[in-house]
């Protein structure tokens, strides 16, 4: 927090764990139930009402329990309540009224109502607000409204806490508000905590957990394709068993019948077991599940989900992509391991590098048949480019080295060539070529 | 055609289960057809013995569950879904369709054996009792129109004199006619012939009080 403001602008913010706070900064606070809600807010009016600050609550409580819960807090709110320092307004009639407005109206809003608080001779305004559900639908407009607060109540005498149910928001929507407002707030034990670590801590929390469910979806879907085609030969076995004890208990036995069915269970075991193979090849990634792609789109997701990680780093992602680019076959989340992989090296090769300009470029276009994409870094480079391909070979000190050997045994498993290359200047550009689906090859 | 007093269809996209299912019910005396697809199914003609289906869920041409669906109302022999993933909102849907029971593979065989036994047994007891009634119909066709008129006022309890006042007949000509249904209906007595009326759905056509 910054630290460069005078003694005065500070005021005392009332969540517990967190002392006193500049005004002008707006956090975001993420809740499970509405009595942690309710917790942390109380003790937030309560410090604002306490140094004559205007207080506007918009709630998804009802007006009255939200009252009530004050109440309990604090003597004289009635009073406080009539006389409009203490406003209680209701989520879906505030959502209702800001319908259609721009970024720039709400910001103006807020800057409106603090200049009329001030002049009725209050302290500050501070404000808590409430809304992420009612926008589900539309959260880019929320994000949108949150942006432009962030910016607008800088330096005013402005405090704004946002609350967000998680369970009402998606995974993707937590990591958008975390990026929208200056601070997080975040619960350690009785204790809050707000400072721009826990922003990273959150951000990197939040990462891993949308890597987890993506992974999971695509181990669910595995598993579910496993369990079906081991289930078919393990139910001929079991059915095949179950005649073979008939014919052997048969008067007299049917020692025929029975050899037959004792050989049928050998061969659907083994061809279980075949399954079994299979599945293993398949994280050695010699077979893929291949759908038509436009790997433009996949490129697209991974600098999304880069971002971060390139800021940190300092790097700067630039893509040239070709329009119209034709599709390719190819498994979807394997491409995208590979270009998170290459571009991964690409801002870890430039870690080093001081003064130049990091800049990693993505371009796809169509090459003959293929489709070629390059990942062109400005780090040191490489001596030996070919080196890099061999399993365990590493410059780094954490890694396996497994990476781009796995890249490039992906890529040929989809019949394309994957190659690193010394670039003029500096750095270095990995190179990869898919076939073109053969229908879109004109 | 083979001739049994039963036949089970095995309808599964795997050949090995259908063998090994085959095999199964072989060697506890059950005869069986085994079928790769809904069409083969379809096009399989019937014999006129009491069946039941193993019917695969996942089938390559139509979904088992389809399959259901498009049989429909038309009377059908009892199906025992399986399933290489029983997922409980398509084992419902087949249940409130009319699914004798729904089976997840691998499945123990005396599971699979006492629900073919007895979807064999309800689909017997099913084609008696449709017998009994064609029996019933064709009878009912050899009346002739005015028969037809005597007999749901004779099955409704009404006296002679009442259903001839009833028909503008004597009462002479109306007995007359009574005799005939009886006889063409092959009842017993009057107590039978309303178990007919009754299986026909020939409602009784006048309260004796009327």
């Amino acid at each position: 927090m910054s630290d460069d403001r005078p003694i005065a602008d500070l005021t005392k913010y009332g969540i517990p764990g967190i002392d006193q706070v500049p005004f002008g900064i707006h956090v975001c606070h993420f809740y499970r139930a509405q009595e942690d809600l309710v917790e942390a807010l109380v003790p937030y009016f309560a410090a604002g009402l306490g140094n004559n600050e205007n207080c506007v609550w918009v709630t998804p409580l009802s007006t009255d329990r939200a009252a009530a819960a004050l109440g309990k807090a604090l003597v004289g709110v009635d009073a406080m309540l009539d006389k409009g320092q203490m406003r209680i307004v209701d989520a879906k009639s505030w959502h209702a009224s800001a319908n259609g407005m721009d970024e720039h109206a709400v910001a103006q809003f807020w800057l409106h109502e603090e200049k009329t608080a001030l002049a009725k001779g209050y302290q500050g305004l501070r404000s808590a607000v409430d809304t992420s559900s009612l926008f589900a639908d539309d959260w880019d407009t929320l994000m949108g409204y949150e942006g432009a607060v962030s910016d607008a109540i800088r330096d005013r005498r402005i405090l704004m806490l946002c609350s967000y149910d998680t369970q009402r928001c998606q995974a993707t929507g937590v990591l958008e508000a975390v990026r929208t407002h200056q601070h997080t707030l975040e619960r350690r034990d009785v204790n809050w905590e707000m400072d721009s670590l826990v922003r990273e801590e959150a951000l990197r929390t939040m990462r891993a957990r949308l890597e987890y469910a993506t992974q999971l979806a695509t181990l669910a879907e595995l598993s579910a394709a496993i369990a079906h085609e081991v289930n078919q030969p393990l139910a001929a076995v079991a059915a095949n068993a179950a005649a073979c004890l008939r014919w052997l208990s048969d008067t007299p036995p049917n020692l025929e019948r029975a050899r037959l069915t004792a050989e049928r269970i050998v061969r659907d075991a083994n061809s279980a077991s075949d399954v079994v193979n299979r599945v293993r090849a398949l994280f050695k990634h010699s077979t893929v599940a291949t759908v038509p792609l436009n790997v433009n789109e996949v490129i697209e997701e991974v600098r999304q989900l880069m971002l971060d990680e390139a800021s940190g780093g300092n790097v700067r992602i630039e893509t040239d992509l070709e329009p119209d680019l034709p599709r390719t076959l190819a498994d979807r989340v394997q491409m995208q391991q590979v270009i998170v992989n290459l571009v991964r090296n690409g801002i870890e090769a430039m870690d080093s590098t001081r003064d130049l300009l990091k800049l990693l470029s993505i371009r796809s276009r169509r090459d003959g048949s293929n489709v070629r994409v390059d990942v062109c870094d400005r780090g040191s480079g490489l001596r030996d480019p070919e080196n890099v391909f061999k399993p365990f070979f590493t410059t780094k000190k954490t890694g396996m080295g497994m990476g781009l050997a796995i890249c490039r045994s992906i890529i040929e498993a989809h019949r394309g060539r994957l190659w690193a290359t010394q670039n003029e200047g500096w750095g270095t550009t990995f190179c990869f070529t898919l076939p073109i689906l053969s229908n879109e090859l004109q | 055609m083979m001739s049994t007093d039963h036949l089970v269809f095995i309808v599964d996209d795997d050949d090995r289960v259908r063998e090994a299912l085959q095999e199964l019910l072989a060697a506890t005396g059950l005869c069986s057809v085994p079928l790769g697809s809904a069409t083969e199914y379809i096009a399989y003609p019937k014999p006129d013995v009491p069946s039941c289906v193993i019917l695969d869920v996942e089938l390559p041409d139509i979904n088992g569950l389809d399959l259901q669906r498009q049989l429909g109302d038309r009377y059908h022999p009892p199906i025992i879904f399986v399933t290489g993933h029983g997922d409980i909102p398509s084992s419902v849907r087949a249940m409130k369709a009319g699914a004798l029971d729904f089976l997840t593979k691998p499945f123990s065989d005396q599971e699979l054996l006492r629900l073919v036994h007895a979807a064999l047994a309800q689909d017997r007891e099913r084609r008696a009792r449709q017998a009994d009634l064609d029996r019933l119909n064709q009878r009912f066709q050899t009346l002739t129109p005015r028969e037809r008129e005597v007999l749901p006022l004779v099955v409704s309890g009404l006296l002679n004199k009442q259903a001839a006042a009833h028909l503008g007949i004597s009462e002479v000509t109306l007995q007359i006619h009574r005799a005939n249904v009886m006889r063409k209906m092959e009842a017993d007595s009057l107590a039978d012939l309303v178990r007919m009326a009754g299986s026909l759905d020939i409602p009784a056509a006048h309260s004796r009080h009327a």
